[in-house]
């Protein structure tokens, strides 16, 4: 991989789009403002963590529109010609659409999330007692971690479909949840010969009722830290890897 | 096939292996759990003992403190990683964080405890933002201290004396049938203390402006009571 390839894709990318940022930026802005009001005018309907639900919907939402323009060009097929004639590799390419989206998207969502946040706790902290967003509270950096997850997904669909990548992305995504889900619990219960298995999460946990009461059963801690790195570390660069592959792909 | 769709593929059965062999893992972890236990959804650590006892964090789950013969701290375990209990000289400190309910609501919390705290010796509570439910207390002075969006409930205690100051938005009440013979009430900033299913032979109160009491009829006539005693008594 050739840095100083990179380093032009990045620059052209930010020449041909830094308005279209800017505005987004500050429609992002006005969105999360806009949720905080909600969240606040119906604070008896929204009890528990509402500024890690506002982080959590604003991230995957306006992270995953900008992770699908990376790639926008494959929609018309001249334009996806040029894409695939600009004098860069593959993995240069995939390379600085992952910075760009995975990496520095990030790093903006966190300014103007905390912005949006700062203000929030300004008005709110004399009568509410409101404090910041605290991302390394009770292991909260791992949901942020699984961004990259949604990251590598939402890449991979946008050079797998042609049109209306994004929404087809999330509707297989979508699917393939829904199944994991039903054949999760299904296989629990063969396995462990528990009944009444009513929800699980896929290489985590189950949990099961008994006599009206949910019982939570879950890995080992150092199992569950394995699983979890797996998750959110490995996977995405898995995804990332297949989007690549793809990519090559396209250009033979 | 292409590539991509054998890696695909590849990821798929690397999945599916993971589930299968997390299954198996689960079975065991299964196996080791009692149902016939009433905390089987908990942890118990014992805790050396205690007599000051400082809670902070969230309201979201209600921590129970118990007076009972030895001193543990039970968690749910789901909540474990949310838990940092600190034990210095005669102080446990803990920190319960985690997501935080309207204060209105936090009373009526039904969520099961978050915490149980079992103490043979405590008798000063700080509360700070926490949902907290003191339960059997017999024949043990109590200092409570409230502060921020604290919430406390008695149940079925009786104190030979009972202190309870407020600040910031705290609330308390009490459940069952309570007990205090010296019942001392410091109640600042807006702080709203409710006075029902409470008896007591004496009450000391001092209320700031914005705090309020709310006080139910047999307590108001304890109140009107205990100030005709007050009136009677010759004075000098």
């Amino acid at each position: 991989m050739n840095l100083v390839n990179l380093t032009l894709l990045l620059k052209r990318q930010l020449k041909e789009q830094s308005q279209l940022y800017l505005l987004g930026s500050l429609v992002l802005f006005g969105l999360l403002a806009t949720l905080f009001l909600i969240v606040h005018h119906w604070r008896d309907s929204f009890g528990g963590a509402v500024q890690n639900g506002v982080f959590l919907i604003g991230l995957f939402g306006s992270g995953g529109i900008f992770t699908a323009t990376m790639f926008q060009e494959f929609s018309e097929s001249a334009k996806g010609i040029w894409l695939l004639s600009i004098p860069a590799t593959a993995a240069e390419k995939i390379a600085a659409a992952i910075l760009l989206s995975g990496f520095a998207f990030l790093v903006a969502y966190l300014g103007i999330y905390y912005l949006t946040d700062g203000l929030y706790t300004l008005l709110t902290y004399q009568k509410y007692g409101t404090t910041p967003l605290n991302l390394f509270r009770n292991g909260f950096y791992w949901l942020v971690c699984a961004y990259f997850l949604f990251n590598g997904i939402i890449l991979l669909g946008s050079v797998y479909f042609t049109k209306l990548s994004f929404v087809k992305t999330l509707l297989v995504l979508l699917l393939v949840l829904v199944f994991l889900n039903y054949a999760n619990n299904f296989l629990m219960g063969i396995i462990s010969g528990i009944p009444n298995i009513n929800s699980s999460t896929p290489l985590s946990g189950f949990q099961f009722e008994h006599q009206g009461e949910n019982i939570y059963v879950n890995l080992p801690e150092n199992i569950d830290s394995i699983s979890n790195i797996f998750a959110r570390a490995v996977l995405p660069l898995i995804f990332w890897s297949i989007t690549w592959l793809r990519f090559r792909e396209k250009e033979v | 096939m292409k590539k991509s769709n054998i890696a695909l593929l590849g990821l798929a059965l690397i999945f599916t292996a993971g589930m299968l062999t997390t299954g198996f893992i689960l079975k065991k972890e299964a196996a080791k759990i009692n149902l016939n236990d009433p905390l089987r959804n908990y942890e118990t650590t014992p805790t050396a003992a205690f007599k000051v006892l400082k809670i902070s964090g969230s309201n979201g789950y209600p921590i129970h403190i118990q007076y009972d013969t030895g001193n543990s701290l039970t968690v749910l375990r789901r909540r474990k990683s949310f838990l940092k209990a600190k034990n210095t000289a005669d102080t446990l400190e803990i920190i319960f964080s985690g997501a935080n309910i309207p204060l209105d609501e936090a009373s009526k919390n039904t969520t099961p405890a978050g915490i149980i705290i079992k103490t043979n010796a405590v008798n000063k509570i700080a509360n700070q933002n926490t949902f907290v439910r003191i339960i059997d207390f017999r024949k043990t002075d109590l200092d409570l201290a409230l502060s921020g969006q604290a919430v406390a409930t008695f149940s079925n205690c009786q104190f030979p004396a009972l202190n309870i100051r407020a600040t910031g938005q705290s609330r308390f009440g009490f459940d069952g049938q309570n007990i205090a013979d010296n019942f001392n009430l410091n109640l600042q900033n807006s702080t709203i203390g409710f006075l029902k299913n409470i008896q007591f032979a004496v009450l000391q109160h001092q209320v700031g402006d914005s705090a309020a009491v709310v006080l139910s009829n047999q307590v108001m006539a304890q109140v009107f009571n205990q100030g005709q005693k007050k009136l009677m008594q010759p004075t000098k």
